[in-house]
């Protein structure tokens, strides 16, 4: 007798819905329990269970409310009543859209606050570039030579047209590359463009030096030692020039007479 | 008549007709109220089993009712459409409750249950409820509607919008899941 196979049929029939079980199958279950002690109680201890189930629900859902409770409806209806009519308003007091409304704030302010360190950030990156420029430029002024500030790109790189090797180096030892004060609110010039690199202050020639040297000299890897075109690095380090040699361009001359093969 | 006299008069009827049909609906609701409240306290208590908790709950979803009341395209969905809103708040409410200790033990109206007895009542009680809690929304609702007085399958499905026979088969199976959960008290 194999009771496992009726137990889902004892608890529909103990829920009493008979419509769960089709004829053919109430019909064997009855022959089976006809038979059967333990599932016979099994089903007593089921019907039990579900009728205290539904006991306890419907005792649950018994409870009247206060007596208080509907003249407070109707007191609180009457005070709202009161208020405005606009059903726009009250909605946005649930906690969710305070909830929101505390998160865009704070979004907000974070990109606000962003945002004026990227300005803060530009500013102090285009004083870092001017000074950069004016003591170089004051300093080969001062040792006699030519320095020729080359146009600008329009990337706002700086372009020289003449680099000066030991002189340039000296300058920059003593060239001291000082900040101006930020000032808050600067209109930016036409001319000024972003800087494309941030360096240490006491890095800013030896930097420089090496951007020429990138774009019209030879470099040294092994000691980022640049040598401007124009000049050779002799072994005690000093530089010397290189004189320019300009071949003159000839042309053959061809005559229509003479055959390719007559032709010097 | 002469025009601006006519437009006076039609505008006048108009908004007469609206404050008129207004008051009938806020009194309509106001003569209602108590059925709406024991409703409404009954949905809510089938989820919390707490009679503050239910009552607060209730509370705030009538006054809802009333400030939408007029908005109503079917004002005969009313009742469905507060159910709904008071299971949802009650929901809401009972997964912000932090503990379930506050349940009540109800007691039959008229006996005088022993200290066992009241406690083996509560016991079952409490692993009934967390049984209900555990089981689909769905199922939790209609096996609700259809506790409370006066409202049997065919009253569920009215308020639920759904078919006589869908109510009985989620009935049907919140009452086997409860059964199977419940088969250590199987006395």
């Amino acid at each position: 007798m194999n009771c496992d196979h009726y137990q889902a049929q004892i608890h529909d029939l103990a829920l009493g819905d008979s419509e769960k079980q089709n004829a053919s199958i109430e019909s064997a279950l009855q022959r089976h329990l006809a038979v059967c002690a333990a599932c016979r109680e099994e089903l007593e201890r089921a019907r039990v269970l579900a009728a205290r189930i539904d006991d306890a629900i419907k005792g649950s859902l018994a409870f009247e409310p206060s007596p208080r409770f509907a003249s407070q409806v109707q007191q609180q209806i009457a005070r709202n009543a009161g208020r405005s009519e606009s059903a726009y308003w009250p909605r946005f007091h649930s906690p969710r859209w305070i909830a929101a409304a505390v998160i865009c704030a704070i979004v907000l302010t974070a990109g606000v606050i962003w945002k004026t360190q990227s300005i803060s950030l530009d500013h102090s990156r285009g004083a870092a570039i001017e000074t950069a420029e004016k003591p170089r430029t004051e300093n080969l002024e001062h040792s006699g030579l030519e320095a020729k500030k080359g146009p600008r790109s329009s990337k706002g790189r700086l372009t020289v047209a003449t680099p000066l090797p030991t002189e340039m180096a000296a300058a920059s030892a003593t060239t001291k590359t000082a900040y101006r004060p930020l000032r808050t609110r600067t209109r930016r010039r036409p001319d000024q463009q972003t800087p494309q690199v941030l360096v240490p202050k006491d890095q800013m020639a030896l930097i420089l030096q090496l951007y020429y040297g990138t774009r019209t000299g030879v470099i040294d890897g092994a000691s980022l030692v640049v040598t401007p075109p124009g000049f050779k690095r002799e072994p005690d380090g000093t530089l010397a020039a290189v004189p320019i040699e300009i071949k003159p361009l000839e042309i053959a001359k061809l005559s229509s007479t003479s055959s390719p093969a007559e032709a010097p | 008549m002469p025009d601006g006299t006519i437009m006076e008069a039609l505008v006048g009827e108009v908004i007469q007709t609206e404050v008129d049909s207004r008051a009938l609906t806020e009194r309509e609701f106001e003569n209602r109220l108590p059925a709406f409240s024991r409703l409404a306290f009954r949905v809510a208590y089938g989820v919390l089993h707490h009679r503050e908790e239910a009552e607060d709950a209730a509370q705030e979803a009538l006054l809802r009712a009333h400030r939408d009341f007029g908005k109503l395209r079917k004002p005969e969905r009313f009742e469905a459409w507060l159910v709904r809103v008071t299971w949802r708040l009650a929901i809401d409410r009972q997964r912000s409750m932090k503990r379930r200790e506050h349940r009540e033990a109800s007691a039959a109206p008229g006996s005088s249950p022993t200290a066992e007895q009241l406690a083996a009542l509560s016991e079952f009680e409490d692993a009934l409820y967390s049984a209900m809690d555990e089981i689909p929304e769905k199922l939790r609702l209609a096996l609700v509607l259809t506790g409370i007085q006066g409202y049997d399958t065919a009253e569920a499905a009215r308020l639920l919008g759904v078919p006589e026979g869908t109510v009985k088969s989620r009935v049907h199976s919140a009452r086997r899941r409860l059964a199977d959960k419940l088969r250590r008290f199987k006395a």
